[in-house]
Formats: C-alpha cells, sequence, structure tokens
C-alpha cells in the first residue's frame, strides 16, 4: 500500500528526499533523521499508545524506546508499530500494560489479589505516575501511568 | 493530673522555689507553711549517708508567692549531721534532739541555725533558693565523700494535697517540658480500646501516659505467644505459657496499671454497644475481623461518638514486605471515607495476616496523635480524616478534610 509523499521536511533538497515504510504505508521526507514522535506522528500514530520498531537482518525485534530518540532515515527502511508496552511495579513486582491511563480495577488485576468486591476493597496508592505523580485510587477512577509508575495494593483489615 | 494544689501554687508563684523544684531539688509546701526539702543527703554518726528532710518556715503565702524567709533558720528530720564518724557538723546548730512540732503532723528532731557565708547584713537570706542550697551543700558537701553519688536533686514531683492522679507517680515528662496547660486538655476523658493485638496494646502504651479518667480494654483473645512478639515490653515465660491462659487484657492492665491507675479489663468480645462503651468520650477500633466491626460502628454511629478505626495491609513479594497503614477518624459529619473502614469479612483464605511490631506500633501512634489532634493537644493545618501511610513510599497521604 503506498501513498503521497506526507511529510513535508526541507522541500527543494531532493538530495535529502528519502522514502520510507510504516507498517507498509509509504512516507517521504526530505531530511536524513526524525525522532520516533516525527516518525510515529507522520504516520498517524499516537506515541502515548504506540512504539515504533524494526527488524534487524537476522529478523529480531528492535524496539525505539524513547519517543526523543533519533531514527536514521535510509531510503526503503521498513518501520513498524506495535502497541506500546508500560512497565511498571505493583507491589513490588514487575507487571507491564498495554492499557493507559490503568483504572483501579485494573492496578487491581495486576496486583493478582482477590477481585475486589463489595466485601473486599483495597488501599490502592501510586508514585511516579504523569497525571497526577503521586495519589491514590479508589473505584471509578484511574491515572496517566509511564514506564516506572509505582503502585502499591492492600487491604487494610489487621490490627 | 489532679487539680491545682495549695503546694503546687505556692511553688508556681514563687520563682526561688520553682527553681529549686526546675533544678531537681525534692521540695513541697506543706500546709503548717513550710517548704520541705526532702532526700537531703548526709553523714551520720556512723560516718554512712543517710537522707533528712529540712524544714523552712514561711511567713506568709501570698499572689507573689512565699516571700523572703522570715530568718535564717531550719528545722530537720533526721539524725544529726557529721562531717565524718564521730565529728558533728556543729557549723549547723546545736545537736540535742527534742521534738519540735510544727504543725499539721510536721515533726522535726533538730533546730539548725545555720549563717553561711551568703547570709545578707540583716541575718536573713535572699530567698528561699539561697537559703535551701546553702544548707543542703553543707551537709551534701561531706556526703559526697562518701558516696559520690548522693544526691538530693531528684527531680521528683509530688505535691501535697493533690487530687488523686491518673497515675502511680507523676508526670514529671510534662513539668520539665512546660507544656501542662496543653497536655491538661487531654485530661479526664474516658476512652475504650476494642482489640488487643498488636496495634491496640500499642494504643494503650500510648495512652498509659495520658492523664485520662479511664480506659477501658475489651478483647475476648488470651495472651498467647504470637501476641508476645507485637506487643510492646517483653513478655515473660511465666504470662505466655500460664495455666490457665491470661486473657489479653487482664495481662495488659496488669503490666500497665504500673503507671496508669485508671485501667479496667472487659475479657469479652464485644457485639454491640452497650453501657460500658456508650459511656466513653472516645473509642479506639483495633479490629482484625471487619465482620465484628459493623455492628460496633453501627451503635457509635447512632450514639455521635467519635472514634478512629485503624488497620493494615502488608504483602510479601519478592521476598520483601511493603504495604499500607490506615487510620481512619469517625465523627459526626465524616461518617464516610475515601479510606473505607472494611465492614465485611473477605475470604480469609486470600487474605494475608502479616503484622510487624513497628508497624502495629507505627499505626498505633498516628492514631493517637489523631486523636490528640481532636481534642486540641495537636497544631494542624488542615485536619484529615482519612490518611494512610505507604511503607514502600514512606509517605502519608490524607484525604477527606475538614472544610469548616
Amino acid at each position: 500500500m503506498s501513498t503521497e509523499p506526507a511529510y513535508e521536511g526541507r522541500p527543494g533538497q531532493d538530495e535529502h528526499k528519502v522514502a520510507f515504510f510504516v507498517n507498509d504505508e509509504h512516507i517521504v521526507v526530505y531530511t536524513a533523521s526524525l525522532t520516533v514522535r516525527e516518525v510515529l506522528d507522520a504516520a498517524g500514530y499516537d506515541v502515548g499508545t504506540h512504539e515504533l520498531a524494526k527488524r534487524s537482518e537476522d529478523g529480531a525485534e528492535v524496539v525505539y524506546a524513547d519517543p526523543d530518540e533519533a531514527v536514521p532515515l535510509v531510503d526503503q527502511l521498513r518501520l513498524h508499530t506495535r502497541p506500546r508496552v508500560y512497565h511498571i511495579k505493583v507491589n513490588g513486582r514487575a507487571r507491564t500494560t498495554e492499557t493507559n491511563p490503568l483504572t483501579y480495577d485494573d492496578v487491581v488485576k495486576l496486583s493478582e489479589l482477590p477481585p475486589p468486591t463489595e466485601i473486599i476493597e483495597y488501599l490502592v496508592t501510586f508514585s511516579d505516575a504523569v497525571k497526577p505523580p503521586d495519589g491514590d485510587l479508589v473505584e471509578g477512577e484511574s491515572v496517566e501511568i509511564k514506564d516506572g509508575t509505582y503502585f502499591i495494593v492492600t487491604p487494610s483489615n489487621r490490627s | 493530673m489532679g487539680r491545682t494544689s495549695l503546694s503546687r501554687r505556692a511553688i508556681d508563684r514563687s520563682p526561688d522555689l520553682a527553681r529549686l523544684r526546675k533544678e531537681g531539688y525534692e521540695i513541697q509546701v506543706h500546709p503548717a507553711n513550710y517548704v520541705v526539702v526532702r532526700n537531703v543527703p548526709y553523714v551520720n554518726a556512723e560516718g554512712g549517708v543517710a537522707y533528712g528532710e529540712l524544714f523552712v518556715a514561711i511567713a506568709k503565702i501570698g499572689d507573689a508567692g512565699v516571700g523572703r524567709p522570715p530568718n535564717h533558720q531550719a528545722y530537720f528530720r533526721g539524725s544529726f549531721p557529721h562531717k565524718r564518724a564521730g565529728e558533728p557538723l556543729s557549723v549547723i546548730g546545736q545537736n540535742q534532739p527534742a521534738v519540735h512540732n510544727l504543725g499539721d503532723k510536721l515533726q522535726a528532731q533538730f533546730h539548725f541555725s545555720y549563717k553561711s557565708g551568703k547570709i545578707d547584713a540583716d541575718g536573713r537570706y535572699a530567698d528561699y533558693y539561697v537559703l535551701v542550697t546553702e544548707y543542703v551543700e553543707i551537709m551534701w558537701r561531706y556526703a559526697r565523700r562518701v558516696d559520690e553519688s548522693a544526691t538530693p536533686l531528684t527531680g521528683r514531683v509530688d505535691d501535697y494535697g493533690d487530687e488523686p492522679s491518673a497515675f502511680a507517680y507523676r508526670d514529671t515528662a510534662s513539668t520539665r517540658a512546660e507544656i501542662v496547660p496543653i497536655t491538661a486538655k487531654l485530661e479526664g476523658h474516658t476512652v475504650a480500646i476494642i482489640g488487643l493485638g498488636g496495634t491496640g496494646s500499642y494504643v494503650l502504651d500510648f495512652l498509659a501516659k495520658v492523664p485520662l479518667k479511664q480506659i477501658r480494654l475489651f478483647d475476648g483473645d488470651r495472651f498467647s505467644q504470637h501476641n508476645a512478639f507485637r506487643a510492646p515490653g517483653a513478655a515473660s515465660k511465666e504470662d505466655v505459657f500460664a495455666q490457665p491462659p491470661i486473657a489479653k487484657v487482664d495481662y495488659l492492665k496488669r503490666i500497665y496499671s504500673a503507671l496508669h491507675l485508671n485501667i479496667t479489663a472487659y475479657p469479652y468480645y464485644i457485639t454491640s454497644v452497650g453501657p460500658e462503651l456508650a459511656s466513653a468520650d472516645f473509642v479506639f477500633l483495633c479490629i482484625d475481623k471487619p465482620l465484628a466491626k459493623a455492628p460496633i460502628i453501627d451503635g457509635l454511629i447512632q450514639l455521635d461518638k467519635p472514634f478512629i478505626d485503624v488497620g493494615m495491609g502488608i504483602i510479601a513479594a519478592e521476598e520483601t514486605l511493603g504495604g499500607s497503614l490506615r487510620t481512619t477518624f469517625s465523627a459526626p459529619g465524616h461518617r464516610t471515607h475515601r479510606y473505607a473502614i472494611p465492614t465485611a469479612d473477605a475470604n480469609d483464605d486470600y487474605q494475608t495476616n502479616i503484622q510487624i511490631v513497628e508497624l502495629n506500633a507505627l499505626n498505633a501512634a498516628l492514631a493517637v496523635a489523631r486523636w490528640k489532634k481532636h481534642l486540641g493537644f495537636y497544631r494542624f493545618h488542615k485536619l484529615e480524616f482519612s490518611s494512610k501511610y505507604t511503607i514502600e513510599l514512606n509517605r502519608v497521604d490524607n484525604a477527606d478534610y475538614d472544610e469548616t
């Protein structure tokens, strides 16, 4: 599948014209380098929900983890997207999730504690999130996360 | 703490007596109008250290305190002071024992007439501070040579005529820190603790140092081995393995009655709010079983009682522990909370019951400090009704602020 050149770059400098692919979509730019964020933007993807990746010669997937990392563009480069995976911690255990923002129920599910019911209520506390950076969640609330967001989920019935 | 006695008022109003007390002299004002100095070390006829009492007359106790000593004399209860064995301290007065009735059952054996270098031109001492320290020093000087640890500076405060105190001995921590009027805000309340597990027993540990009218303990459980590792202090083997087993509340009452005189033990589980709870001013709920809480909470709410519910949840993962400690203050107008009080039993198979003593103590400390805010003891910027401490973050979060 091919489309018209999508990125204006610096028109008139044809010596820098690069045509590359994101998920088989043909993109033409006039620059040797774009950031991950700019490539995703050019291809119509949200950096909050998608990551950019390519296949190395041996077929392994190489992920551009940092949205501000520069992607060297060469002609006919084949890039693809994949859902963004967040690396977080819940009660000290490493967890990954593609969901963002996370709700109270999402976090309890990641904790692997019994699901909250009318009977079981949990305290859900977080740190190093995006918006707000620190706080807590009760039923019906959610928080925008990033890599490294830390959650604590506990009951509070012991004394 | 009791009402302020005559003795205490006289000392508070007299800078020289207040200074003696502050420096640790064990002084009181006797109703027969004598300044009494207890625990004065001296050397007796055999050359050993003994302790006597010095009495100094007061001309008149007025609004400005005790005024100047009317003369340079003093009375002494004890044997005659010596410099060393066989050598009486004659500079202090005549070595002739007699019965001196000073009034109001105050009796002395010796009448002293000591004029030290600090006596004024009119033959009197400038104030009670100078008189007392001069008299004490001339005796103490020789006692120190026999036993260097001998001292009149005990810091003990015990005034004649004070009303019965909540404590077995006086709270000098408050007097030394000069926060007696602030501590008085905690006075006279009756507080109940329901559940004397780890957190509840630490709540008692802190409340036992408060001049409460009564502390009521409710728990039907017996004191067993695992309790000893979450309770304050160090329980003896005899108490832990006693046959028949001791009730938790009886054990704790015994321990804490060494300090607080008004602890009542109720060795049963309460299932509703009876008169012994209804007549308490405040309740600390420190119960493990959420289901047992529901009827108690309903009853307290109906009676418009304020209470604090505490609870922790500790999770083991990656061979470490973490979790949170909740402190919820419930009062009229603040009966629903962001950090809710669990009142129904979860399926216990899935629930952890990890508790660690310092976390019990911390949860109790947060609860007792919050109760003291309620009584105006601690300052606050915004008064929270929900609070939780999170171990991993070393962070306290608050919610449900009082908007008034």
